[in-house]
């Protein structure tokens, strides 16, 4: 397993080093640095402070290779736009917002845990009653209830997020009064601040998540061993929760698994609705006041979880299927 | 356990749950008896480094925390400064002395500004002083203020407020560009503080707009142990850690989540204001004359990016004061532009303000086609419908413009109606034919005449107010194309001047008129903010001139000529004036709307009492419906027993 993961590490360095080669030549393509300068000194900045401000972020520096004796008369090939950003990026050096003048990472640190507070119980909530429901689905297939069920679903997926968040705030803030419809606080007192986002992540991914996970039930309902443990008089929670669920592990794996890294990214849109000061929150700011260091951080972090999360995902197979292994 | 008697009781529990930990929708933990003023705040503030503030999110808060010598008048109309921080106003010589400019020496007017600081103006108390005791602030700390406009370093937004203007500023900047960081123990030649009580700057020319500058956040003073203590390695730096002279002080900052100010106890002695505007007093504006500021004890700013969280807010009491959404708009207001009765019964009152703002049409005068073709430009101002925009958009709020001035500044002319803005289509296309463009056709060639139109961004909102610009000049018989552009590309787009129109828009830095005058002012073309590349040599003499004018007669007559170039000539097409719609509840007393940000918050009274019972009124959980959803959730599953019922007998 060792030699797989530190394989599957190595292939993933090239992939690291393309999204930093595509992201500085996105932003360096798309964005003069005088425009840059010009965005963040606000409306009347002289031209030798705008000249000050590139030469200080270091963007009149050449490109790809500096060629340029520095002041110790020196040549330093590597001192140029493209390597300093790849520094930057590769060693977690990460740079200062441009917008917010404070360090990225400590930008990072700061959002993570809001994130969290509502992605991770979503998430869980989301598995605990999605598979069982899904499951139940599955095994009285082809009945009136199914039928309705799936109706339901469809109904649930046609609605967009929105919707849902106005219809929940409205409905459960304004009219039942039992959630606050804005805000946040750290620490325990969360708890009143994400019940309302947490129900309203669950009801939106409900739809959704109960026809996947009944198609892959449907999969293993169908299946020879079931009629034969029916025939044999194993009751039907025996089979749906330790022979159905345990075989329909491999499809279900790979899209929690994969999702599992981007919890700490946040949900864009319940963050910006409920105010909850996350990550989601945070890359929309970036993206609305063109703070490029931070959109380039998120990018690189977001490229790494991904990667993480394919990884862990392999890893998973191997505990639920002793027939996959590693090679 | 059977696994649908447990699915049935772990939904029983997750309503009761939810039930249990519902309580109620206040988000906001106790008051503890405070006075606390909650206001929402449409974005995170970038700094609060007075050095640095450039969004009117940043100087909200950082007025209330930085005081400046000067502060505008919280009741007077049209805007007026008074001391602050000063003690009087500045005493003002004009003084001639020979300089060298472009290598011939001639006798040049200097002004000399003397301010006098109060004796009894105190940083706020705070760990980068001495056992946190905040000392006494002396001009040496304006001084230090200033300095650090020009120091690239500090990344300051506010230098081009002073460059050029104070003696010797210039020179400063060079020496810290040069080696990127400015060396303060540098003298600069027309600022001194004789004593620590007295500030002399000596202008490079007569500039009575200076007075403003002085009462904005970059020139308040800031403690050189703050600057040096917060944004000395590890630390957070000055922008997370303000220490001013304001009447509150920073309690917390969370980052896009909220703001806390409290009162600063070592505030000094000043007091409501005794008279106002006229109709202040029958307003109740004037009730609290002569008592003692501030009256809160803490504010509570919530970023609420979204309109729909934060009137929900409102409706609830949750937030004092609140502007009004678009969508929501025709069901608060009347056709009148009167409150609607519901929200009157409320207690809820309407404030109509005057932002010191213009939106306009762009023309690149250095553009071929419309540059040298004042009839066109003319013919375009004509069939552009600024009634029609404001129905549409604005909800016909705005003010149709006349001129580069709005409202509420000195030299703005009621009476002046611009000749070139009545929306008269057939006027438009006789002038068209004037240009050589009879029908939209070019009469030298016989093609269509064809404009492109610029904007900065993709968002449905920009795409569709163009379009409906376009539209305007379509009717002409012109063929529009628009050009949509990321913001960098549009940036580069109207600082190399390689555009022929697009939109605009400008909010007051200070209530002068020489700060809208300017955008037109021909050394001012782009990439400095007349991006119309306009020049008229009369208009440019006619800005110098007012630039170092007081508020006299002569000058309104030298701002009503620039005006009528301005209109004459179209470089824009004057679009509208926005005033700002603020509804506020009855317990928020003594509020007035400032269009030019400031402090405010001081003068802000709130009546709790009133506050909790219309909260206690409006937000009482209703359970009766949780319970009928538990009996319906429950009569749904019904059918699911039903079937296991069935099969467990087969």
């Amino acid at each position: 397993m060792a030699y797989y993961i530190a394989r599957r590490l190595l292939l993933a360095v090239p992939t690291v080093l393309g999204v930093c080669l595509f992201t500085f030549l996105l932003f360096n393509i798309f964005a003069s640095p005088e425009a840059i300068a010009r965005k963040q000194l606000g409306k009347n900045p002289t031209a030798a402070q705008v000249q000050t401000w590139i030469s200080s972020h270091g963007m009149d520096k050449p490109m790809f290779f500096n060629f340029e004796r520095g002041r110790d008369h020196a040549l330093h090939p590597f001192d140029s736009r493209f390597w300093n950003h790849m520094k930057e990026l590769v060693l977690f050096q990460f740079p200062e917002s441009d917008y917010l003048h404070e360090k990225v990472s400590s930008l990072l640190k700061e959002k993570i845990v809001p994130s969290l507070t509502i992605t991770v119980p979503a998430f869980l909530l989301s598995i605990l009653i999605t598979l069982p429901l899904a499951l139940f689905i599955a095994y009285y297939r082809g009945t009136y209830l199914d039928r309705t069920a799936l109706f339901v679903c469809v109904i649930l997926m046609s609605i967009v997020v929105l919707n849902y968040i106005i219809f929940g705030q409205y409905f459960l803030g304004i009219v039942l009064k039992y959630f606050p419809v804005y805000g946040y606080e750290f620490g325990l007192g969360a708890w009143r601040f994400v019940l309302l986002p947490i129900i309203i992540a669950v009801a939106s991914g409900l739809g959704g998540g109960l026809r996947f996970y009944r198609t892959v039930m449907l999969n293993e309902v169908r299946a020879d061993y079931v009629r034969t443990a029916m025939a044999k008089g194993v009751s039907e929670e025996m089979i749906l929760f330790k022979h159905v669920l345990k075989n329909a592990m491999i499809p279900i794996l790979t899209v929690t698994v994969l999702s599992i890294p981007f919890l700490i990214t946040g949900s864009l849109l319940l963050e910006m609705y409920f105010g909850i000061p996350g990550m989601g929150n945070m890359m929309l700011n970036a993206i609305s006041n063109h703070d490029y260091p931070v959109i380039r951080v998120l990018v690189y972090v977001y490229s790494l979880l991904y990667i993480a999360g394919s990884i862990l995902t392999d890893i998973s197979y191997t505990l639920v299927d002793p027939r996959i292994t590693f090679k | 356990m059977p696994v649908l008697k447990r699915f049935f009781l772990m939904s029983l529990l997750c309503v009761i749950a939810a039930g249990l930990f519902a309580c109620g929708n206040n988000p906001y933990p106790p008051a503890d008896g405070k006075s606390i003023n909650y206001t929402a705040l449409a974005e995170d503030p970038r700094t609060l480094d007075p050095a640095q503030v450039s969004d009117t999110t940043s100087a909200e808060i950082l007025d209330q925390i930085y005081d400046s010598l000067y502060q505008n008048a919280y009741l007077f109309r049209p805007y007026t400064v008074e001391p602050a921080l000063a003690a009087g106003y500045p005493e003002k010589r004009i003084f001639y002395e020979e300089a060298r400019e472009k290598g011939v020496t001639k006798k040049v007017a200097r002004m000399e500004y003397t301010f006098r600081l109060r004796d009894d103006v105190y940083f706020q108390d705070d760990p980068c002083f001495p056992e946190g005791k905040g000392r006494r602030v002396t001009t040496r700390d304006v001084i230090y203020s200033i300095k650090r406009l020009a120091d690239p370093a500090v990344q300051s937004t506010g230098y081009w407020l002073v460059a050029g203007k104070i003696k010797g500023m210039d020179a400063f900047f060079k020496k810290a560009a040069a080696t990127g960081k400015a060396d303060y123990s540098l003298d600069i030649e027309g600022l001194s503080a004789p004593d620590d009580g007295t500030l002399k700057i000596t202008l490079t020319e007569a500039y009575p707009a200076f007075i403003y500058v002085m009462s904005m956040p970059y020139t308040a003073p800031v403690a050189h142990e703050a600057v040096e203590y917060y944004n000395a390695h590890g630390r957070e730096g000055l922008s997370r850690h303000p220490v001013g002279t304001g009447a509150f002080r920073l309690k917390s900052w969370k980052r896009q989540h909220r703001i806390v100010l409290e009162r600063n106890p070592t505030y000094r002695k000043e007091y409501y204001p005794a008279t106002g505007a006229p109709g202040d007093r029958e307003k109740g504006l004037l009730d609290d004359a002569g008592k003692r500021l501030p009256f809160v004890d803490e504010v509570w700013y919530t970023v609420i990016p979204t309109a729909q969280p934060m009137w929900l807010l409102f409706l609830q009491g949750y937030l004092d004061a609140s502007g009004i959404p678009q969508e929501q708009f025709d069901r608060v207001i009347t056709g009148k532009l009167d409150l609607s009765d519901a929200f009157m019964n409320k207690g809820i009152s309407l404030e109509i303000g005057s932002d010191l703002d213009i939106y306009y049409i762009t023309f690149n005068m250095r553009d071929p086609v419309l540059g040298k073709n004042t009839y066109l430009r003319q013919a375009l101002s004509l069939a552009y419908d600024s009634d029609l925009y404001n129905q549409i958009y604005l909800n016909g709020r705005a003010i149709n413009a006349q001129g580069p001035l709005p409202p509420g500044v000195f030299g703005y002319d009621p009476a002046f109606r611009n000749p070139y803005k009545t929306h008269d289509v057939e006027k438009a296309k006789q002038l068209l034919a004037k240009a050589g463009y009879p029908g939209g056709v070019d009469s030298r060639t016989g093609t269509r005449l064809e404009l492109t139109y610029d904007i900065g961004s993709d968002s449905t909102r920009a795409r569709e107010a163009a379009t409906f610009d376009m539209r305007c000049f379509e009717q002409l018989g012109i063929k529009m194309r628009l050009q949509v552009n990321t913001f960098s590309q549009y940036l580069e787009r109207t600082m190399k001047g390689t555009f022929q129109m697009t939109s605009g828009g400008w909010l007051a830095d200070y209530p002068d008129p020489e700060n809208f005058l300017q955008l037109l002012y021909g050394p001012n073309k782009p990439p400095n903010p007349n991006a119309a590349s306009f020049s008229n040599p009369e208009y440019d003499a006619l800005y110098e001139r007012i630039k170092t004018m007081d508020d006299t007669p002569e000058r309104q007559v030298l701002i009503h000529r620039m005006v009528a170039i301005a209109v004459e000539e179209c470089p824009w097409i004057f679009n509208v004036h926005t005033p700002s719609y603020v509804l506020r509840h009855s317990w928020y007393k003594n509020g007035k709307n400032n269009s030019i940000s400031g402090n405010y918050k001081k003068y802000v009274r709130i009546d709790v009492k009133a506050r909790s019972a219309y909260c206690e009124a409006e937000n009482r959980p209703d359970y009766k419906i949780a319970v009928y959803g538990l009996i319906l959730l429950l009569a749904l599953s019904l059918p699911a027993v039903v079937i296991k019922y069935r099969r467990r007998r087969r």
